[in-house]
C-alpha cells in the first residue's frame, strides 16, 4: 500500500509467468503447451535405438519422468554442469542427457516457463511500453526463482519500483534455499540489504495435537471440531483444513464435509480426469482395446453420465444397466461384438420358442425379455461401428475427430449436470481439441498413444471446486502460505507420510544417490515451510495437529517426528515416540488422544452430521446402562437399529423368531409366500427343497433370489445342462424309433441305431456349444466323449432291462399340468387330509407299457438322472426320503390321472434311471400303489403346512466334510447364517421340524 | 552383572566385524541395533544416506526410526562426546529420512526405483496390493486358460490332464502356488515325471477279471440281493468297456470309474465257497481290491506323467505374467524382492553402485527373512573385488557391512516364505561371526526356566531344519511362588508329545491337487 501514495492502489494479483507472458507479448514464438511436451518427448525417444529406453519407450511414467526433469534442467542456471553430472552416471544418464537434447532441438521454435521469462528479459530490455501499464511489481511470497526469473526481475527493476517479500521462519532447514534466492534477487535489482520483518515462531499461540485411531476417524474429529468452532462463531472462510498427504485425506475430509453439509472450496484444482465426461470417453476409447468383454461394456455403462438435459435419443436405447447385466450372463456373453451379437439373438429366439406353453402372462415377459435381448444386440452393433478406431498410423486430426465424435453421439454435454461436472466436461473438449497441436512434432499417432495423451491431458487441466470466500479451505499443506485464518488443521503428521521420504531420481540422481539438480533438499525445505506456513497461518487463533495410529487396514503408523518436535515444543522439553504413551496418561491440555470410535463419539461436544448426532446420543445411552432398545431410535421403524438389536437377541434366543424364518405373521395375510405350493400348479421340486431346508425355498421359491454365476466362471458344464442334453437326446432318439414302430420289448438296438444316436448327440452338442453353455472347449471334448460313451452303454443296457421287463416305451417328455400345452396331461392333483388340494406340474421323461394284451397291465415311470446316485440310498427304506424325493411319486400319480379310467387296474411302478458311468446304471424304484400315495399326502401335507404356516427354517442336516449335506452344493450357502447348525439346533423343536 | 556383558560391548564397537547375532526376546536387540548405528554415525564410519536397516514390519521399523533419532539426538547433546562426533550425530538427526529404515519390500523398491530402466520397469511403476494382485491374476488366468490354453501344445496337454481328472481349479491353484514361488522358476525349470505304461492292454485284463467275477456272485447265498454282488453285478458295463478300451484315453477314463468302484459289503458266512475251497467272499473282494489297486498304479502313473508336464506349461505362463507385469510396470511384493535380487545379481555395475551407496546393512528378525532378503542383503554386503560365486551363499562379505539379528525361535512366518533352513544355513556359513545375546530384560526367573526347559527340549538342533536351541539367562530374584508356578506348568506340559518346530519349505513343490501324485522341481 505504501506504493500507492495517494488514493488506492489498482492491484492486480498475477503469478510471474503472467508478467512475463505480458512483457513478452508479441514474440513470433508460440507456447510449448503440455501436449507439445508430450509429442515432444515421445519423439526424442524414437530415434534412440541405444537399448536404455527401447523396453519401456512407449510407458507413460516415462515419458512423465522425463518431463518432470526436462522441466527441471530447463530452469537450471548452469545446464551443463549437472548435464555433466548426469552423464557420469552411465548408460542411463547418458541415453537421458542424448534424449533432452534431441527434446531441446524439436523445441527450439517453442517457448516454455524460463524461456518465456528469457523473452520477456529481452524483450524488457528493448522497450519501455509495459513500465507504463506495470506502474510497480510487488513480488509475495515467491515459491521458487529460477535465474531466468531471477534475470527478468533485475531487468523489470530498473524501471519500475519492486517490492519482495519472503517468508522467513528463523531456522536454516526451512529458510537456507529461499535466503538464498532473496540474496540472488537482491544482487539483481542492485539492493543492498535485505529487510528482516518478523519470523513467525513456533508454537502458534494455541497448539493442540491429536492422535486418532485411523485416518478416517482422525478426520471425523477434526469435522467434529471444525463443527465446534463454527457454532461458536469462526467465519467458515477462517478455517483451513490441510493434509500432508492427498491419499488417504483429499477424499476423505471432502466427504466427511459434504456429509456435515460445511461448504468448502479447493486450494488446489480438481483433475478434469476424474469428471463423468472424462473417465466415461477414456473407457469408451478403450472398448475395442478390450475386445468388447463384457466387464469392460458393464463398467464403461455404470459409469455412463446420465443425459437428462439432452434432447437426442440415446443411440443405445434406454435400456437399464440391469438388463443388459441380465441378459449378457444369460445369454453366456464372454467378449467379442460378434459373440455379444449372435448369443443374444439366440437367447432372445429361445425366450420366444419357450413362451409358446406358457401362460399369457408368462408369455408376455418372456417375449419382452427377448425383446430387451435384441435390443441390447442392436445396441452392440451400434457402438462396435463407432468405436472401431482409426488404423495406427493416422493422423492425430483423424483420432481426434473420431473421439470428438464418440463424445457427441454418446456422451454428449448436459448443462444439466452439476456444475463442476459440467465445467469438466467443457475443458474435456477444449483437451481433445488441443490434442490436434501434437500433430506440429508428430505427424501421426497409434490408438495406445492417443489415450494415453488425452487421460495425461485431461489430468494435467485442473478447475477450482467450491466458491473462493465462501467456505472452509481445502488442500494439501502448502496451500495456504500467506494466508491468515483463525482455525488451520493439519492431518496426516505420520512417519513416512510427512515429511514424505524423498524420493531417489532414477535418471538423474549420481552414484552417492544425490540429485544434482537440488530437489531432494528443495522437497525437504519446501515441506518443512509449508507446515511452518500452514502454523503462522493460525497465528493467533488455533492449529491443531494429528496423526493417525493405523493406516485404516491394520498396519501401525507413528507419529512423524515433525509431531514429536511440536510435542516437545508444547512439553517444554525434547519428546520421543518412546514419551508419548506416559505423555498419554498424564493428559496435558494440549494433547488429545482419541481411544476409540466410541471414544471420539463421547467426547464430542458438536456432531459433524447427523449420523454423528444419532451416535452420540446412542453411545450415551448406552453407557449410562439403559437398554438400548429402548431408545427413542430404536423406536423409529425407518431407522435399522431397533431391528438390528431385535436380530441380534432373536438370534440369541431359543425361541423361532421371524430373524430365524418363522414368518408365521405373514403367512396368513402374504399370497407371495404361500403361492408357490398351493397357487395353482407347483412342481415336485418345490416340496422337496422346503423338505430339504425351508430356508432355501423360501429364498428360492418366495423371493426369487437367483444365484447368478459370471459366464467366464464356468469352465464346464453345468449338472444341469449336463442334463438337459442328454434328455434331449434321448427323447429325440427314442421319439424317432418310436416313431418308426420300434420299441418293442425285444426290439434290438443296431450299429445303425448306435450311429444315428451318435449323429443326434452332434446335433445337440453343436446347438449346445452355439450358446456358449459348455464351458471350455477342452474340458467339453471330454465331456462329450464320456456322455456319448454313456448314451451307448444306455442303449445296450436299455434293450437288456425292456426283455427283462417286457415293456415297450411310449411316451417321452409327457408334460402335466400345463394347461395351454395341448398334449399336457391334467395336473397331478394330491388331496391332503384336511380337505385342501395341491396341484402339480412337470414333464416325465419317459413311460413304458407291456404290450397291448398282456396281463397284468403294467407301466414304468422313468426319471432319468444323469449324474451319481450320492443321496438316493435310503429309497429302499422310505420311497419319499422324507420328502426330499417325491418326483417318482408325484409322477406315478400323474401318470393314473392322466389315463384316468384306462390305468384303474394299471400295475405302476417309478424308478429312477442313472443314465452314466458316474451313477453306475442303476436303477432305483417304487410301486406307486395306495399305500405310496397316502405317504406322499402325508408329505405334501406337512409341506403344505410348513408353507403356508411360514415357517422357514435353515436346516443344514448333518455334517459333511468342512460344510453340511444340504449346503454342500447350496448356491444361497454363503447368505446363510455361520451359525446356522447352531440355530437349527436351538430352534427346530419349536420349529417343528 | 549381565551375563553377555563383553558379546554386547563388542557388538558396539567393533564396527569392522561382521555379526550374526543370535538375540531371544527381550535381550535388548533393538537396542544393540540402534547403538551401534549411533556409533558408527559418531565416528563418520557412515552418513543417513548410506544407512539400511532391514525390518520385518513397517511398525517395526517406524519404531527403530523413532529409536535411532532419539539416540542420534541424545549424543548429539551428549558433552562426553567430542564435538565432531556430536557435529555428525545432529547432521544424522536432520537426514535421517534419508536412511532406508524399512521392510525389505520397501527396501527392495526403493532399489528398484534408483535402478529402474537396468531392471526392464519403467521409472515410476505401479503396487499392486494384494487384492489387486489377485484380480490381475485371475484375469491373467482366464485369458491363457481360455485362449492360449487352447493353441498347441497347452491344447493336448490340458485334454489330457482335464480327462485324469485335473479341474479348472486344480490348474489356478498351481499357477498361483507357482506365482508365489516364482523367484525359484528358471526358463528351463522341469519336474520329473516317471515313464508311462499303455493304459490298454492292463484295462483289458482287468476288465477280464472283471467279467470273471459274474459267475461267482452265484456262491452268494442271497444272490442278488447281496451288497457285493450287486457291485459285481453293476460293474459288468464298466468290464466291458475296460475290455473293449479302443485306446489310451478310454482305457484311462474307464480305469477311473473303476477307481471310483465302492464294492458293497458282505461277509464271509453269506456266501459259499468256491471250489477250490476258498471264500468266495474273500476272492470276490481280493480280486476287486487287486484290480483297484492296479488300476490306481497305472493311472497315477500317467497322471505323474501330465502332472509334471502341466507344471512345465505353467511354469511359462508364471514367468510370462511376471514379464508382462514388468512390461507394464506394475508390481506385486513378491515382484519386488524377486526383481531386486535379479537386479543386483545379473548387473555388475548397478550390484557396485548400491555397494558403494550402502555402507552398513542391519537386518532385523532374520529367523523370518525371506530367502530373497538374504539373498538382496549378501549382495549387498559382497566384496565389490571377488567376482560372485555360483552359490550366493559363498559370497565373501565385506568386513563390518552386514550385521543381521535373529531368533530361530520365534521363526512363525513360514506361510509369508520365512525359511528356517536359510537362517540354519547361513548360521552355518558364517559361524565366526556368531554371537548370542542370552540376558532377558522383560521376563522373571521362573518364567525364562519355564521356557528353557520345555523349548529346549522340543527345538533340538537338526540340519537345515531347526538350529540349536540357545538358552535365555534370567535376572533378579526368583520367588517361592514363581517357582511352583514354574514347576506345575512344568508338570502339566512335560507329558505332552514331542512336536517338530519350523520346517524348511520345499522348492519349487506346490501342492498337488488331492489324489495326484506331488512333483518336486529340479
Amino acid at each position: 500500500m505504501a506504493l500507492a501514495e495517494h488514493g488506492c492502489a489498482n492491484l492486480r494479483p498475477m503469478v510471474l509467468r503472467q508478467v512475463a507472458a505480458r512483457v513478452a507479448w508479441g514474440t513470433a514464438q508460440t507456447a510449448l503447451s503440455g501436449v507439445l511436451e508430450a509429442a515432444a518427448i515421445r519423439a526424442a525417444l524414437q530415434p534412440a535405438g541405444d537399448g536404455v529406453f527401447d523396453h519401456v519407450a512407449h510407458q507413460p511414467a516415462l515419458h512423465d519422468a522425463l518431463g518432470a526433469l526436462f522441466r527441471e534442467l530447463r530452469h537450471e542456471a548452469e545446464p551443463a554442469v549437472v548435464l555433466d553430472a548426469i552423464t557420469a552416471r552411465g548408460r542411463v544418464g547418458q541415453a537421458t542427457v542424448a534424449a533432452f537434447r534431441r527434446y531441446l532441438a524439436l523445441t527450439c521454435d517453442y517457448y516454455d516457463v524460463p524461456a518465456l521469462a528469457q523473452l520477456a528479459a529481452e524483450a524488457a530490455t528493448r522497450s519501455r511500453r509495459w513500465a507504463n501499464e506495470l506502474g510497480a511489481l510487488v513480488l509475495y511470497l515467491p515459491p521458487r526463482l529460477d535465474a531466468a526469473e531471477i534475470a527478468l526481475l533485475g531487468r523489470l527493476g530498473e524501471q519500475v519500483p519492486i517490492r519482495a517479500a519472503f517468508a522467513a521462519f528463523g531456522e536454516p532447514q526451512a529458510d537456507r534455499l529461499q535466503e538464498e534466492k532473496a540474496a540472488a534477487l537482491a544482487a539483481a535489482l542492485s539492493v543492498g540489504t535485505i529487510t528482516a520483518a518478523s519470523v513467525s515462531p513456533l508454537p502458534p499461540v494455541q497448539l493442540t495435537l491429536l492422535s486418532a485411531p485411523d485416518p478416517s476417524e482422525e478426520v471425523r474429529n477434526m469435522v467434529r471440531r471444525l463443527a465446534t468452532d463454527v457454532e461458536s462463531g469462526v467465519g467458515l472462510w477462517r478455517i483451513a483444513v490441510l493434509y500432508g498427504q492427498e491419499e488417504p485425506y483429499g477424499l476423505l475430509v471432502r466427504e466427511a464435509l459434504d456429509a456435515a453439509e460445511l461448504p468448502w472450496q479447493g486450494a488446489v484444482g480438481r483433475p478434469v480426469a476424474t469428471g463423468w465426461a472424462a473417465r466415461s470417453l477414456l473407457a469408451l476409447l478403450s472398448l475395442h482395446e478390450r475386445r468388447f468383454a463384457r466387464e469392460a461394456v458393464l463398467d464403461w455403462l455404470a459409469g455412463r453420465p446420465p443425459r437428462d438435459g439432452v434432447d437426442a435419443p440415446d443411440p443405445l436405447g434406454a435400456l437399464p444397466l440391469s438388463a443388459w447385466d441380465r441378459c449378457s450372463r444369460q445369454a453366456q456373453v464372454l467378449e467379442g461384438p460378434r459373440q455379444w451379437i449372435e448369443r443374444l439373438e439366440r437367447l432372445a429366439a429361445g425366450l420366444e420358442r419357450g413362451s409358446a406353453r406358457l401362460a399369457p402372462e408368462g408369455a408376455a415377459r418372456q417375449t419382452a425379455e427377448a425383446g430387451v435381448a435384441r435390443a441390447i444386440a442392436q445396441a452392440i452393433t451400434r457402438l462396435e461401428t463407432d468405436t472401431r478406431p482409426p488404423r495406427d498410423g493416422a493422423a492425430w486430426e483423424q483420432f481426434v475427430a473420431w473421439a470428438q465424435e464418440l463424445r457427441a453421439r454418446y456422451l454428449p454435454h448436459d448443462d444439466q449436470w452439476p456444475v463442476w461436472e459440467a465445467a469438466a466436461s467443457r475443458e474435456l473438449d477444449a483437451a481433445l481439441a488441443s490434442l490436434q497441436t501434437a500433430a506440429e512434432l508428430e505427424p501421426t499417432t497409434t490408438l495406445h498413444v492417443f489415450r494415453s495423451a488425452l487421460a495425461a491431458a485431461v489430468a494435467a487441466r485442473r478447475l477450482p471446486q467450491g466458491r473462493p470466500g465462501a467456505g472452509i479451505v481445502v488442500g494439501p499443506v502448502g496451500a495456504v502460505l500467506g494466508a491468515p485464518f483463525d482455525r488451520v488443521y493439519v492431518l496426516g503428521l505420520a512417519e513416512g507420510l510427512y515429511p514424505s521420504r524423498p524420493p531417489m531420481d532414477p535418471l538423474a540422481a549420481t552414484d552417492d544417490a544425490r540429485d544434482p539438480l537440488g530437489r531432494r533438499e528443495r522437497q525437504r525445505e519446501g515441506e518443512r515451510r509449508a507446515l511452518l506456513g500452514a502454523l503462522a497461518a493460525a497465528d493467533g487463533g488455533h492449529a491443531t495437529v494429528s496423526y493417525p495410529r493405523s493406516d485404516g487396514a491394520a498396519r501401525a503408523m507413528y507419529p512423524s517426528r515433525w509431531f514429536l518436535e511440536l510435542a516437545g515444543e508444547c512439553a517444554g522439553r525434547p519428546v520421543y515416540g518412546s514419551d508419548l504413551p506416559k505423555l498419554f496418561l498424564e493428559s496435558p491440555p494440549w494433547l488429545v488422544r482419541i481411544a476409540s470410535t466410541q471414544d471420539g463419539v463421547a467426547r464430542l461436544s458438536t456432531p459433524a452430521d447427523l449420523a454423528d448426532r444419532r451416535l452420540a446420543s446412542v453411545v450415551a445411552w448406552h453407557r449410562s446402562g439403559r437398554d438400548l432398545a429402548q431408545h427413542p431410535l430404536a423406536q423409529r421403524a425407518e431407522l435399522p437399529l431397533g431391528r438390528a438389536l431385535a436380530a441380534a437377541r432373536a438370534r440369541r434366543s431359543h425361541a423361532f423368531t421371524p430373524y430365524d424364518g418363522n414368518l408365521r405373521e405373514l403367512a396368513g395375510v402374504s399370497r407371495s409366500l404361500t403361492r408357490p405350493i398351493d397357487g395353482g400348479a407347483t412342481s415336485a421340486t418345490a416340496v422337496e427343497r422346503w423338505a430339504t431346508c425351508p430356508f432355501q425355498y423360501l429364498l428360492v421359491n418366495v423371493l426369487r433370489v437367483e444365484a447368478t454365476q459370471r459366464p467366464q466362471d464356468e469352465w464346464t458344464i453345468n449338472p444341469l445342462q449336463r442334463g438337459i442334453l442328454i434328455h434331449e437326446i434321448l427323447d429325440r432318439f427314442f421319439r424317432e424309433l418310436q416313431a418308426a414302430g420300434r420299441l418293442g420289448p425285444d426290439d434290438h438296438f443296431t450299429a445303425a441305431d448306435h450311429a444315428r444316436l451318435d449323429a443326434l448327440a452332434r446335433e445337440a452338442f453343436a446347438e449346445l456349444e452355439a450358446t456358449g453353455r459348455t464351458g471350455h472347449p477342452l474340458a467339453w471334448e471330454n465331456v462329450r466323449t464320456t456322455i456319448l460313451a454313456d448314451l451307448h452303454t444306455l442303449l445296450e443296457k436299455d434293450e437288456e432291462w425292456r426283455r427283462a421287463e417286457q415293456l415297450q416305451p411310449a411316451r417321452f417328455e409327457q408334460p402335466f399340468g400345463f394347461e395351454h400345452d395341448p398334449i399336457s396331461w391334467p395336473p397331478a392333483t394330491v388331496p391332503l387330509a384336511d380337505g385342501r388340494t395341491i396341484s402339480f406340474r412337470g414333464a416325465i421323461d419317459r413311460v413304458d407299457f407291456s404290450p397291448p394284451g398282456v396281463v397284468p397291465r403294467r407301466a414304468l415311470v422313468i426319471d432319468y438322472k444323469s449324474g451319481g446316485a450320492y443321496g438316493y440310498a435310503d429309497l429302499r427304506q422310505d420311497p419319499l426320503l422324507g420328502g426330499r424325493h417325491v418326483q417318482l411319486a408325484l409322477y406315478g400319480r400323474a401318470l393314473r390321472l392322466g389315463l384316468g379310467a384306462a390305468a384303474d387296474d394299471l400295475e405302476v411302478r417309478a424308478e429312477y434311471r442313472f443314465v452314466s458311468a458316474k451313477g453306475e446304471f442303476v436303477r432305483l424304484g417304487v410301486t406307486v400303489d395306495a399305500a405310496l400315495e397316502e405317504r406322499l399326502g402325508q408329505v405334501v401335507e406337512v409341506a403344505a403346512d410348513g408353507v403356508s404356516n411360514g415357517i422357514f427354517l435353515a436346516e443344514p442336516g448333518p455334517r459333511d466334510r468342512n460344510s453340511f449335506q444340504n449346503c454342500r452344493y447350496c448356491d444361497y450357502d454363503r447368505v446363510c447364517a455361520t451359525t446356522r447348525d447352531e440355530l437349527w439346533e436351538r430352534k427346530h423343536a419349536e420349529a417343528g421340524r | 552383572m549381565i551375563a553377555d556383558q563383553a558379546t554386547r560391548e563388542r557388538l558396539l564397537t567393533a564396527l569392522d566385524e561382521t555379526f550374526f547375532v543370535e538375540a531371544g526376546a527381550g535381550t535388548g536387540k533393538t537396542t544393540t541395533i540402534v547403538g551401534r548405528i549411533r556409533n558408527l554415525v559418531a565416528c563418520g564410519r557412515v552418513t543417513m544416506e548410506r544407512l539400511a536397516a532391514i525390518t520385518f514390519t513397517e511398525a517395526a521399523a517406524a519404531e527403530l526410526r523413532d529409536r535411532v533419532r532419539e539416540e542420534l539426538e541424545r549424543a548429539a547433546t551428549d558433552p562426553t562426546r567430542p564435538a565432531e562426533e556430536q557435529a555428525r550425530c545432529l547432521q544424522a538427526v536432520e537426514e535421517i529420512d534419508l536412511a532406508a529404515i524399512q521392510t525389505v519390500h520397501s527396501f527392495a523398491g526403493g532399489l528398484l526405483r534408483s535402478y529402474p530402466l537396468e531392471a526392464g520397469l519403467p521409472p515410476s511403476f505401479a503396487m499392486l496390493d494384494e487384492i489387486e494382485r489377485a484380480v490381475q491374476f485371475e484375469d491373467r488366468w482366464r485369458e491363457w486358460f481360455w485362449s492360449a490354453g487352447l493353441r498347441a501344445p497347452a491344447r493336448e496337454l490340458l485334454r489330457r490332464a482335464f480327462l485324469l481328472g485335473l479341474t479348472q481349479e486344480h490348474l489356478r491353484q498351481l499357477a498361483e502356488a507357482l506365482e508365489q514361488q516364482y523367484d525359484l522358476l528358471r526358463p528351463d525349470t522341469t519336474w520329473p515325471a516317471p515313464a508311462t505304461e499303455p493304459a490298454g492292454p492292463i484295462a483289458q485284463a482287468l476288465g477280464r477279471h472283471l467279467a470273471e467275477l459274474t459267475a461267482w456272485t452265484a456262491y452268494a447265498r442271497d444272490g442278488t440281493d447281496d451288497p457285493l454282488a450287486q457291485s459285481v453285478l453293476r460293474a459288468q458295463p464298466l468290464a466291458d468297456r475296460l475290455s473293449t478300451a479302443a485306446d489310451d484315453e478310454a482305457a484311462l477314463v474307464a480305469l477311473q470309474d473303476l477307481l471310483a468302484l465302492r464294492p458293497g459289503n458282505s461277509s464271509i458266512p453269506r456266501w459259499g465257497k468256491l471250489p477250490d475251497g476258498r471264500s468266495a467272499c474273500t476272492a470276490v473282494k481280493k480280486t476287486l481290491k487287486q484290480a483297484q489297486d492296479e488300476a490306481r498304479r497305472v493311472v497315477d502313473g500317467h497322471r505323474s506323467s501330465v502332472f509334471a508336464a502341466v507344471l512345465v506349461l505353467l511354469r511359462a505362463f508364471t514367468l510370462a505374467s511376471a514379464a508382462a507385469r514388468r512390461a507394464e510396470g506394475v508390481a506385486t511384493f513378491h515382484d519386488l524382492l524377486t526383481w531386486a535380487r535379479d537386479l543386483l545379481r545379473d548387473h555388475v555395475d548397478v550390484r557396485r553402485r548400491a555397494q558403494v551407496r550402502y555402507q552398513a546393512l542391519f537386518v532385523d528378525e532374520f529367523q523370518d527373512t525371506d530367502p530373497l532378503q538374504a539373498e538382496i542383503a549378501f549382495y549387498l554386503a559382497a566384496d565389490p573385488v571377488a567376482a560372485l560365486p555360483a552359490d550366493w551363499r559363498d559370497i565373501p562379505l565385506v568386513p563390518g557391512k552386514l550385521f543381521v539379528v535373529g531368533d530361530p525361535k520365534q521363526s512363525i512366518y513360514r506361510f509369508r516364505r520365512a525359511d528356517i533352513a536359510v537362517y540354519d544355513g547361513l548360521l552355518r556359513r558364517l559361524q565366526h561371526a556368531q554371537q548370542q545375546l542370552v540376558q532377558n530384560f522383560r521376563s522373571v526367573r521362573p518364567v525364562i526356566d519355564w521356557v528353557n526347559h520345555h523349548f529346549q527340549a522340543h527345538m533340538v538342533a537338526q540340519e537345515s531344519v531347526q538350529p540349536p536351541y540357545v538358552p535365555l539367562a534370567a535376572s533378579g530374584s526368583r520367588s517361592r511362588t514363581a517357582r511352583a508356578a514354574a514347576c506345575t506348568a512344568w508338570a502339566a506340559c512335560s507329558t505332552r508329545p514331542r512336536r517338530t518346530w519350523p520346517r524348511s519349505r520345499r522348492i519349487a513343490s506346490p501342492s498337488s491337487p488331492g489324489g495326484w501324485p506331488a512333483a518336486t522341481g529340479r
